[in-house]
């Protein structure tokens, strides 16, 4: 496992922990009409919560598996790799860019342009440290 | 999963006074999963890469790397 490899794991754990932060706190709002949902908190404890996460299954990584982190360069495979899977997962940010303008548009309430923004943020970088490591493991599917 | 980029680089490395994979990462730049990457078609390197790697076995680079006829 190469500091890459380690970085995108790391995100597949921190990004659901966001989320799932996020409704967690964002539960008791649902009983209301969603003009009146408290979101913003909620979206910046989300935020925190995955750089704590972060940080927290970096430093578990590293106490777990001491020795399997390699000593290695960032070289033109691994920069191939980050290219091709923002490639491959740009789809998550045009649809979510595209959404956020067609809620805006209806003038839904802010609640929905925020959550579209946050999940299709959160899902895009999932999908990218996913791809990631797929391609680490299987090729570059090229 | 790769492009029709094929290689004996395995092959002609292990010829060459039987350098380890980690010697010739080394000596061309790379990390040590990118050499294994290549050597099992499931990376094409770059041309700057592949000339490199050439140089570096001192073999040529059309017996090296060959594109598939398919």
């Amino acid at each position: 496992m190469n500091k890459n490899q380690r970085e995108a794991s790391v995100q597949l754990i921190a990004i659901p922990i966001s989320v799932v932060v996020f409704f967690i706190l964002m539960w008791g709002e649902f009983s209301k009409p969603a003009s009146d949902y408290e979101f913003v908190w909620p979206i910046l404890w989300a935020i925190v919560a995955s750089v704590i996460a972060s940080i927290l299954v970096t430093i578990g990584f590293a106490m777990i598996f001491p020795n399997r982190l390699e000593n290695s360069i960032k070289d033109e495979r691994d920069r191939r790799i980050h290219s091709l899977g923002k490639d491959y997962t740009m789809g998550f940010y045009v649809l979510g860019s595209v959404l956020a303008l067609v809620f805006a548009m209806l003038e839904l309430d802010y609640y929905w342009i925020a959550l579209t923004v946050f999940m299709s943020a959160s899902m895009a970088n999932f999908a990218h440290s996913l791809v990631k490591l797929l391609m680490y493991r299987f090729g570059t599917f090229e | 999963m790769s492009s029709g980029l094929k290689n004996k680089l395995r092959e002609i490395r292990v010829a060459s006074n039987s350098m380890t994979q980690q010697q010739l990462a080394t000596l061309v730049g790379v990390s040590r999963q990118t050499i294994i990457s290549i050597e099992s078609g499931r990376y094409s390197p770059s041309l700057e890469l592949a000339i490199k790697i050439s140089e570096a076995l001192d073999y040529d680079l059309q017996q090296l790397f060959w594109l598939a006829k398919d």
